[in-house]
């Protein structure tokens, strides 16, 4: 739009400085002077829609930045399991990479967020997805990626004392936002997590048929359904934990991802063990009342325009 | 960079390009028959924020990518490719800006920009953007600040809502950049492999490029003196350009506030639809 055109010169970056940061779980060099500078510039970015912003506007939130956190991450070799046939085991080091890869996401769209000063981060929206970026073999890499805005909120300012306030997450859209606090109600904070489990079933594999007696009997795959109660059992309790440790009364807006799935689990040269593996993976918004005003009964409308 | 740049002038009388069925599409609207791609909705809304639909305005450019080749073991941005996003952008919004300086409007609203690629034509990309020109019914001045009529993507409601706020539209920007990401070394690879581990040069390279895509944004939005951003789709994505080439992409509106307005809003109330 200028005479010189949009800024395409890209200044050269210190990358290696930038990598030691990343390293450390921080954000880049450049991210962290882009969000320094911004108030000194005075305009917000974000990634609110109108109706969003018309929101926040209405609740004196105001915007300051869009911020994200991203993290690559490479899943390791998982250690066989020795377990006996039947016995369900977590396939800890997956679990764990999971794990990571949010949480190193979540701390750099926390710290983007604490250096624009905001007190939260609201209309988070949640990506992750397989990519091939190593090609080392293994179980290949994973990518999380959130994004969303950093808000400031009028009369959460006086919490200023002493230290920078620690802004809190939130994994919710601007109006459900707005619905919890004009009932009272505030978010404290996002709880997370992913936890894949296996069994070991010779007979399980995809398309093979059962022989004999069996295939003839309704019967449960109850080695099945317990791995799956143990993925989501670690999940939930885990969930728990951390709400209890942000002094939380309960957790809302939970998003559930789960997979079950016949595989066979590498158990080094030559040799392998068919199985399922269920993948249970849950995140929310931790919250605790405050006030006591009960939420607003909505008025009843009726579409008119509904077919049918 | 900066060598190779051609920058559109813009001219609110020119009418090249536009074929003769365009220039009487355009004398039409000016003796009042206004053309839109509003829905009922929308037109109602913006008639209620004390405005006037005069037609419907389209700016086309289909452009040429030339090649950049990207280093095996770097991270860097094609600049070539970014810049032909920016450029074809700017000649199809400066042709929509002219169009609907013509007709005397004051902006543009629901301006849907899409940027199309083809499976015939790899080095092709193809800018539309087709919105409607609005005016203010009273003749307030509601222009950007370099005098252009504002462009925006907000839909007439959304137009309706952030006029209630207290804010204008004053202009859409972009901020895009397309970044190659660098493989890793062999030596790297190994010292890794079979491990938890973080990749970090290749988070690096999402953080670099989203930089870059949101610097320009905000520039964009400083020119226009704008107090803020909103409406903003922030998309990743990779063209067909390899798994290797990233794109990040964010476009949205620029606001300012409404002199004298102390956009004061109602809370809104809860409604529950019982229809099914």
């Amino acid at each position: 739009m200028s005479d010189e055109n949009p800024n395409l010169t890209e200044e050269p970056g210190d990358e290696s400085g930038s990598i030691s940061q990343l390293e450390a779980g921080g954000i880049t060099l450049e991210a962290a002077r882009r969000l320094r500078e911004l108030g000194e510039r005075g305009a917000f970015s974000s990634d609110l829609s109108v109706a969003d912003f018309a929101l926040c506007h209405q609740l004196g939130l105001k915007p300051l930045s869009q911020v994200m956190g991203t993290s690559v991450y490479q899943i390791g070799y998982q250690a066989p399991l020795w377990g006996a046939e039947g016995e369900m085991s977590e396939l800890s080091t997956i679990s764990a990479a999971w794990n990571q890869a949010r949480d190193r996401s979540f701390a750099r769209l926390a710290q983007e967020a604490q250096s624009v000063g905001a007190s939260a981060v609201v209309g988070v929206s949640v990506g992750s997805s397989v990519g091939d970026w190593a090609q080392t073999g293994g179980y290949g890499a994973v990518q999380y990626l959130v994004t969303g805005t950093a808000v400031s909120r009028s009369g959460a300012g006086d919490r200023r004392d002493g230290a920078q306030p620690r802004p809190v997450l939130t994994e919710l859209s601007v109006a459900d936002y707005a619905k919890l606090i004009a009932a009272g109600i505030e978010p404290v904070g996002i709880v997370a997590w992913t936890s894949v489990f296996f069994v070991s079933l010779a007979y399980i594999r995809s398309g093979q048929t059962l022989f004999g007696g069996a295939a003839y009997q309704n019967f449960e795959y109850r080695e099945v359904t317990e791995c799956f109660y143990g993925a989501r059992e670690r999940v939930t309790a885990e969930l728990g934990r951390q709400a209890q440790a942000l002094g939380a009364s309960g957790i809302v807006g939970v998003r559930i991802h789960h997979t079950t799935r016949p595989e066979s689990l590498n158990m080094g040269p030559g040799a392998a063990r068919q199985g399922v593996v269920a993948s249970f993976s849950a995140i929310g918004t931790a919250v605790a009342e405050k006030g006591r005003s009960a939420p607003a009964a909505p008025q009843m409308t009726m579409d008119m325009m509904a077919s049918s | 960079m900066s060598d190779g740049e051609t920058e559109m002038a813009y001219d609110p009388t020119s009418m090249e390009g536009v074929p003769q069925a365009g220039r009487e599409r355009l004398a039409q609207n000016k003796q009042g028959l206004f053309t839109s791609d509003l829905s009922v909705n929308e037109f109602l809304l913006i008639r209620q924020a004390g405005f006037d639909p005069v037609g419907l305005v389209v700016g086309s450019s289909i452009y040429h990518i030339g090649i950049q080749l990207a280093g095996w073991k770097k991270s860097q941005e094609l600049t070539v490719l970014s810049q032909a996003m920016y450029e074809a952008r700017q000649l199809a919004m400066t042709r929509m800006e002219e169009e609907a300086d013509q007709l005397g409007a004051d902006g543009v609203v629901g301006v849907r920009l899409d940027i199309g690629r083809y499976e015939w034509g790899q080095d092709m990309a193809e800018f539309i953007a087709i919105g409607t020109a609005v005016k203010h019914r009273e003749g307030i001045l509601h222009r950007a600040p370099n005098g252009r009529p504002f462009t925006s993507d907000l839909s007439g409601q959304d137009f309706w809502t952030l006029l209630r706020t207290g804010h204008r539209p004053v202009g859409m920007v972009m901020g895009s950049c397309v970044y190659h990401v660098a493989r890793r070394g062999m030596m790297q690879s190994l010292g890794q492999t079979g491990r938890n581990v973080e990749l970090s040069n290749f988070t690096q390279a999402f953080y670099d490029a989203r930089e870059l895509a949101m610097e320009r944004m905000q520039n964009e939005a400083q020119e226009l003196k704008a107090r803020g951003i909103v409406g903003v789709d922030l998309q990743e994505k990779s063209h067909g350009w390899g798994s290797h080439t990233i794109e990040f992409f964010s476009i949205g509106t620029a606001i300012v506030e409404t002199e004298g307005h102390d956009g004061q809003i109602e809370p809104p109330t809860p409604v529950l639809d019982l229809s099914n």
